[in-house]
Parts: structure tokens; sequence; C-alpha cells
């Protein structure tokens, strides 16, 4: 036991090939219930990875099943090449080297902030200056050294989250565990916190294993998402790859905004068409890999342009419905008989409603994805 | 005092029922399942509970002297006794007549200041609140006895010195019979049906009252239409808890029921066992009968626990139901508050002091003749101060031992995923139905040969088993309000689950904790139940000591005694009061 925690808890003993995370074939059940349907990923060292997904599709799960809240009903997780967590041994969450913020902040109310973040140093064998000097240096990390004496309910949200990002980092984690941790502040405050987090993270160089239902915070802290659906991974990838290459509708529909199509790919000749089963639409697509058959297409508004042209290539007459005026550029909403797509249009773009236009569709930027899935 | 009243709502919420149910459901969290926890205290309720009550059962087809050598052997000879003939079963009858005579007066009673309470401009509803309540806080058994000199046909106080009054040999009031008991246990049941209602009535969404006077019904069509029937659950379970509970009494028909008149069954079982020759086959055969009424009571109440449940109306605090404004009516309300206090309250503590303080059995109010001599005689007498002592380091240690049992019951039950965390939570519910007299026959059964028997230990023991119940749901209610991260923080933080459930869960729990502590030392100083059953003369406690002298027709004595106790009954009360004071400030942190 001892031994294993020692391994656990130091990143530096494994060899700099171990991942610092492993999670082979996880599965999670509750009754009859499977809320988490065997995934694998690993995670590297120092890596930022975050579990993405819908409320329900088992992110938050896995998360505790790595802290050790939880128990696995199958597969296998290890921390820097050791085993914590198997259906016969489960390692207790003090003994993984691990440390986890959570959605809640789990301040304790009858403690103050400096004994919330030392909470975690004692029976490390410290002595008292030493714990309070650690203490004092992980909340001068997040800038609360001046609340130290203060109560946790005495503080805001925001402070809050800075004692638990504090009290999560003290205890020298192999990995931090992150549970949808800005989901209780207000906008404008969760962006900043957002840039704070990474930063505090790439200062500190530690993993950190992020869950989040929101894509946006996905997208701008993550070295790599895993995208969840109903138990399983739908897909693993960087933000950019996920977002320019998502590998099913899921995904294309999750992360960013999206037109779907739903019809047939079909060859003729060099040149290969997608045909919309009910509306007749034909686009030409240049994707070269996709089978002909049934397929989606997927393209994002940003690569539909809006024009008064009607002869370029791929352009269709529509309507237009709606114009939001964002600021730095619109949000148009076009009808093509029967279809609506969302387009980004730029600042200056105007027009009035129920006005003919023609959106025109790149022929590059038409993802073709597999019909099958998720409807 | 209604910071300390607002646990046994709590108790009665249908709150601790209902995650443990949830948990259970499919899609909820797998928590983890703390063996090294759970199979101890499992161990613990089996020996504190299951094993009493399994040893009854085995007490009541033996047959023998107990206390001998030789032991017993198998006979159903008691068994046939008890449930074939009729004297027992008229008792049983009549045992159940009487609870649910005393539960539908208490109830009645109960609901009806409740309503006063809460929808009218009753004056001095502070005030009148503390007296409907204070019974709660007083033991039933030393009303008893002051009722007893009050009421008695022959020589109590009210009889006597009317009689001067009205010049007459007229008999006013009678309280040595069944009317009386039931007059003198409902006094000390209306504050639970006072309590369980009025809970209701505040949680109704005062929006369904308000419809009901928009759409043109006065208040009395509004109380009698809309407010009754949404409270009627409420009113159920506080009937059928209240029926169990009386179901069990021992010291009220103790002391007023005569030598030959009417006496319920749990009086029958300490007679088997007091009067010569003791039957402790019979005893434990009534205790089974009297297990089964419970059981079946407890049932009752249950269902309309989770009746009551779904009548909870959640809505945004902050706007108050319509005060009725008594008018006329004023009056009427207010002397019957007045004449509650009175009958409740006064009238019993001014018998005792006057009692006490005569140097003769004198009740006649024209030859009163004061004096302190009973108090220094009996004060000083070393039976009463050892069995202060003993009282003493009950009403400590019981309650004590049941909240530290109630917080891991209470951990088990509502953060643990572990598979036997159901039979924990109906174990340590158990003893609600369990009258402490038949608990205490199963543990004579079952500890009479063991060193412990006979010591203040075995009285620990059982008070343990009898009060278990509230600390572990008061626990509970107090566990659901807190978020579990606060727990889970604590163990990814390297703490082990001693040292969390130390540092955090206690910690945060306290105030629930802290209620539950003087609760369980109320009941635990004025209990008599069980002391009754296993007292031996070194681990003699006062109300045994109050019940001696009452049977040796020195009511002087049991008279001061009874204060004395009282007056430990009140401080502990100011102290929790104090302590109260201490834990909302750290609450509010």
């Amino acid at each position: 036991m001892t031994t294993s925690f020692s391994t656990a808890a130091s990143p530096q003993a494994g060899a700099r090939s171990v991942p610092a995370l492993e999670v082979k074939d996880l599965r999670i059940s509750y009754g009859a219930v499977e809320a988490v349907k065997g995934i694998s990923f690993t995670v590297e060292q120092g890596e930022f990875v975050t579990l993405l997904g819908p409320s329900g599709c088992g992110k938050t799960t896995t998360l505790r099943c790595i802290a050790g809240l939880e128990a696995p009903s199958g597969g296998v997780i290890r921390i820097n090449g050791t085993e914590v967590a198997s259906v016969t041994r489960q390692l207790s969450p003090d003994r993984r080297g691990i440390n986890m913020v959570f959605q809640s902040y789990a301040v304790w109310p009858h403690l103050t902030v400096e004994q919330n973040v030392a909470y975690g140093l004692h029976g490390k064998k410290l002595d008292r200056s030493e714990i309070r000097r650690r203490a004092l240096a992980a909340l001068e990390l997040v800038g609360l050294e001046k609340f130290a004496d203060r109560y946790g309910t005495e503080l805001s949200g925001g402070q809050q989250q800075r004692v638990a990002v504090a009290r999560a980092t003290v205890t020298d984690p192999a990995i931090i565990l992150f549970d949808e941790p800005l989901s209780n502040l207000d906008a404008g405050l969760r962006e900043r916190m957002r840039a704070e987090l990474l930063s505090l993270q790439r200062q500190i160089g530690r993993t950190a294993i992020y869950v989040t239902h929101d894509q946006s915070e996905a997208m701008a802290m993550s070295d790599k998402i895993i995208l969840m659906n109903n138990g399983a991974i739908d897909q693993q990838a960087t933000p950019r790859e996920l977002y320019n290459r998502p590998r099913t509708r899921f995904a294309a529909d999750f992360v960013g905004t999206t037109n779907v199509l739903e019809g047939v790919l079909e060859t003729v000749g060099e040149r290969r068409f997608f045909r919309d089963g009910e509306q007749g639409i034909e686009l030409a697509v240049s994707d070269r890999d996709a089978a002909d058959g049934a397929a989606i297409a997927v393209t994002r508004p940003e690569h539909i342009r809006l024009t008064t042209d009607t002869n370029s290539l791929n352009a269709l007459p529509g309507k237009v419905l709606s114009v939001e005026f964002l600021g730095s550029r619109c949000d148009v909403s076009v009808d093509v008989p029967g279809i609506r797509f969302r387009i980004e249009a730029p600042a200056g773009f105007e027009a009035a409603v129920g006005s003919p236009i023609t959106v025109v569709f790149d022929p590059d930027a038409i993802l073709i994805l597999p019909a099958t899935g998720q409807a | 005092m209604t910071d300390i009243t607002t646990l046994v709502e709590a108790e009665h919420a249908p709150a601790p029922g209902t995650p443990q149910r949830a948990s259970r459901a499919p899609g909820a969290r797998r928590a983890r399942t703390y063996p090294y926890l759970v199979w101890p205290v499992l161990a613990v309720l089996v020996v504190l509970i299951a094993v009493p009550v399994v040893a009854m059962f085995y007490g009541a087809v033996q047959d023998g002297n107990l206390g001998s050598p030789k032991g017993t052997s198998f006979s159903l000879r008691a068994l046939a006794q008890v449930y074939l003939g009729w004297p027992y079963i008229s008792t049983l009858l009549g045992t159940v007549g009487l609870a649910l005579a005393v539960a539908l007066l208490s109830t009645a009673i109960g609901s009806l200041f409740a309503w006063i309470m809460s929808r009218t401009d009753v004056r001095f509803r502070k005030f009148f609140e503390l007296t409907v309540i204070a019974p709660l806080f007083l033991s039933p058994f030393i009303g008893a006895i002051a009722w007893m000199t009050l009421g008695a046909p022959k020589s109590g106080m009210i009889n006597v010195n009317l009689r001067h009054v009205f010049g007459t040999d007229f008999t006013l009031i009678d309280v040595m019979n069944v009317p009386g008991m039931i007059f003198v246990m409902t006094m000390y049941y209306v504050p639970y049906g006072y309590l369980l209602v009025g809970a209701a009535l505040r949680n109704m969404d005062p929006s369904l009252e308000d419809a009901s006077y928009i759409n043109g019904n006065g208040h009395l069509r509004t109380a009698f239409r809309v407010t009754l029937p949404l409270v009627r659950p409420a009113m159920a379970a506080a009937f059928f808890f209240i029926a169990v509970l009386s179901t069990g009494v021992f010291s009220v028909p103790g002391v007023l029921g005569g030598r030959d008149g009417f006496v319920p069954l749990a009086v029958r079982i300490y007679r088997a066992t007091e009067v010569f020759p003791s039957d402790y086959a019979v005893a434990a055969s009534i205790g089974t009968m009297l297990f089964i009424v419970t059981i079946i009571g407890v049932f009752f109440y249950r269902r309309a626990v989770a009746n009551a449940a779904r009548f909870v109306t959640v809505s945004g605090r902050g706007f108050r139901p319509r005060i009725i404004k008594l008018g006329s009516w004023r009056w009427v309300v207010t002397t019957v508050l007045v004449i509650n206090f009175v009958v409740a309250i006064v009238l019993p503590y001014i018998a005792l002091v006057i009692v006490s303080l005569t140097p003769y059995a004198q009740t006649d109010f024209t030859k009163l003749n004061l004096s302190l001599n009973n108090f220094t005689a009996v004060l000083t007498a070393p039976k009463v101060m050892e069995a202060s002592w003993n009282t003493l380091l009950l009403g400590i240690g019981s309650p004590t031992a049941c909240v530290v049992l109630g917080v891991l019951i209470a951990f088990i039950t509502v953060r643990s995923g572990s598979p036997i965390k159901g039979i924990i939570d109906y174990l340590a519910t158990i003893p609600l139905a369990i009258p402490g007299l038949v608990l205490a026959t199963g543990m004579i059964w079952l500890y009479i040969r063991t060193p412990i028997y006979g010591t203040l230990w075995i009285l620990l023991v059982a008070h343990v088993a009898a009060y278990l119940t509230h600390a572990s749901r008061l626990a509970s209610n107090g566990l659901i309000q807190i978020d579990k991260s606060l727990e889970e923080a604590s163990i990814v933080n390297g703490a082990s689950l001693p040292r969390t459930l130390w540092r955090i869960t206690t910690p945060l729990i306290r105030p629930s904790l802290l209620s539950a502590w003087i609760l369980i030392f109320i009941f635990s100083v004025r209990e008599i139940n069980e002391a009754i059953m296993l007292y031996s003369a070194r681990s003699n406690v006062l109300s045994v000591v109050t019940w001696d002298y009452m049977q040796n027709g020195q009511i002087r004595q049991a008279a001061v005694v009874g204060i004395l106790q009282t007056i430990g009954l009140i401080l502990g009360v100011l102290v929790a009061r104090y302590a109260f004071r201490v834990k909302l400030t750290s609450a509010s942190l």
C-alpha cells in the first residue's frame, strides 16, 4: 500500500513515457443501468484533458471513479502506471495522489480559508510552520492570502472557487480533477476564472482532468477533448480537430453551431455530389474518402457565403428569415425551400426579412459523415 | 424552547426514509460501501435491539425459575396463559382502547392549538406556545403523582378543600380510574399533536387558503374545507404515533390504576415480575403481545407519514398565511389556553410543592402547616443521593452514546452505498415500535446471567437501545441537508474516514446533534419504563426511588424527588437554550 502510494503521488517517479492516467474499458453501473459503457483513454503528463458531454453522459461519473468516490463495475484505472481501481481492488482516494475541485466548491463553512487549504497537509508529517507556509503559498497563488482568516461562507462565489483550487493544489497531487468548477459562476466571472485556471495549470504544470458540459470552456482550455455521449466516448481529439473534423453527427452538433443535411452521396465520373433526399438540393463536395450511399453533410455557419450572384457553384436560392446583429458579425437565418440554414455574415451585412438571397456552399468545407448513428 | 421542539418535527419529517429509497433506484450514484464501518455498526444494533426482542420471544416459551442455576426449559404455559385466557385478551382490548382514546384527544386538542397559534391573532402567542409544549420536557410520571394528590377521590386536595367550600361530602373529581389515566396522559401527548400538525400547517402553501377566501368562503368554511383536509395526513401520523407511545406507557396507569381496577398491559408486565411469585415467562409473553400491537401501530404511522409527504407543498418563503382576527372570540380562546396551562402545569406543580412541604399526609388547606423537613430528610437520604448521581450519569452517558452511534448510522444510511444500509436503517427505527418495558423484558432474559445485570451499565444499554432512533433520525435529517461534496473534499484531500467524520461531518451537523443530545437527556432523566424492570439496589435512579416511595405510601417524599427531577429537566432545557444560542451564532458563519 505504501509503495503504491508513493508511486501514485509523485509524477516524477514514473518514467517520462508513463501516462499520468490510463483508463481501460471502464464500466460503471448502478443496478441495471450502465452509466459508463466501457471507455478507454490516456492522459499524458502535464496535459489538460476535458471530458465534455451533455448532462447524463457519464462524464462526472467517470471523474468520480478516477477520484475513487465511486467504484467501477469493470475495467482498470492506472495513475502513473499504478493500478488504483479495478473491480476487485480499489485504492482509497487519499492514496491515489489526486485532488479535486468540486462543482459546489465544497469549501467547509466551519473552517477558515487557511484551515480549508491546510486540511490536506495534516497527516503528511509536516510541522506546523511548514503547513502554514505551504497553505499561504497556495493562497498567494490564487491571490487570496489576505483572506486567510475569513470563514468560507464570508467569501464570494469566485473567491470560494479560488479557495477550492488552492486546496486542491496544495497537496501536490499528480492529477487535479475539476468537476464543472465554473458552472456556478455568472457569465463574466466564468470567463475570467477560465483564463485564471488555465494559466494556473500551466504554471504549476500539473496534469488536469476537467469535466464540463460547456463546449466553449472545453475548446478554450483543453489540450485534448474527450467527447462523451450516452456513457461512451464519441470522439477524442484536440479542440481544433474536434471542431474541424467531427467524426459523428453528435460531435458536429454538440461542438459549435452546425447545419446538417441528411441525404445520399453519389459519384458521377470525377465529381461527387451530395443530394438531399427530400428537398432535392444538390451540392458538389470535395470529399474523396467517404463511400457512396446514405450520408450526412455538415457545414459550419462561417463556411456559407451570402450573395446575390446566382451563378456560383453550389449556389442555392433562399429567403432571409432573420438577421441578428452581434457587433462583430451577423447571425443570419435563411430558408432554402424547407431547410433553415444558420449563416455567419460580416457585420456590415444588411437584408430585409423575407427578401430573396443566394447561399453559396464551399465544397471544401462540406464535411461528409456516416448516416448511421444518432438521428 | 421552540428551538428544541423543531427537532420533534424534524424527527417525523418524511425526509429520512425517502433518500434511502431513492438511492436504491436505478440512476442513483453508487457510493462507497465502507465495510469496516458498516459491519461493526450492524453488530452493535443487532446486540442492542434485535437480540433482546428475540430473547423476549424465547422467554415467552420458557418455564421455570429464571434466577435458579437449573435454568429454564421449553414450555407453552405462559404463552397459553396470556393469549388464550380472557383476562389478558380483555386487558389487551382495554389497552388499545385507552391508547386510541388518548391519541384521539391529544391529536384533536393539539391540532386545535396548532391552528389557533398559526392562523389567528391570539395574544401572547409565544407564552402560550411555551405552555402547550412544556409537558414534552416534563415527566408524565410526576404529573400523574401530582394529579393523584389533587384528584384522588377521598384525600385529593381539590376534593377535600372544595368540600369545605361547598359544605358537602361530595367527590367532585376522581382521577384514580380510566378516564383519569386518559386525562393525564392526554396532557402529556398534546405537544406531539401540536408539533406534528403545526409543522404541516406551517409548511402549507398559504395561497391554498387565500384561494378559498377569494372564492367566497369564510374562515370556518376555509378551515374545514381546505385547511383540515390538507393537514389530515399529518393528523393521522400524529394519531398513530401517540397511540403507539401510549400503548406502552407504564407510569401513568401505574400510579392512577387501582390494585383491582383496570390496568393496561405494561402494568401487567411489571406486576408479573414484581408480585410474588414473579413469572418472567408471563412477562415476556405479555411483552410479545404488546410488541405485536405496537408494530401494527407503527405500520399505520409510517403509512400516514408517507401520505403526509404527498401533501407537503414547498412554496416560496416570505409570504405568510392570512391571520384571522378573533374579535370577541379572543376571550374564549384565551380562556381555553389558560385552562390548559393551569391544568397541565400550574396545578400539578403547586400541588407537588404543597405536598412536599407538609410534614404529615395532609391535604386540607385549613390545617396547612409547611416545613422544609421533607426536603432535608429526602435529599440527605443516601439512596436519593446515589440515585441522583446515577440519574445524572445516565443523563450524560446515554445521549452521548446515542449521538455517536447516530452519526455513524446517519452516515451509513445517507452517504454510503452499502448493500446492508437498508437493514441498518430498519434496525435503527425499530425502537420506536418497542415500548421500553417490552425491551427491558427481553433484556432481562438476555443479560440475567451476565455481570452487567443489576449494574448501571444495563440501564445505559437499555436507554441507548430505546432512544437511538431519535439520534439517528435527527443526524440523518441534518446530513441530508449537507452537500456531500463537503465530505468528499475531505476524502480527496487525504483524510481518513474517522478524520472526515470528526472534522467535517460532525461539526457540520452539530445543531442536529445538540438537539438530539438534549432530547435524549430529557428522556433519560425521566425514564422509568426500563429502569423499573432493570434496576437494582446498586443502580437505582430517581424515577424508581419515586416509584418506591409511592408504593410505600410516602407521597410527600415522592413529591420531593419529583420536584428534584423536574428541576434537573428544566436545568437541562435551559442549558440547551444556552447551547442553542451558541449553535446559532456559529451556524450563521
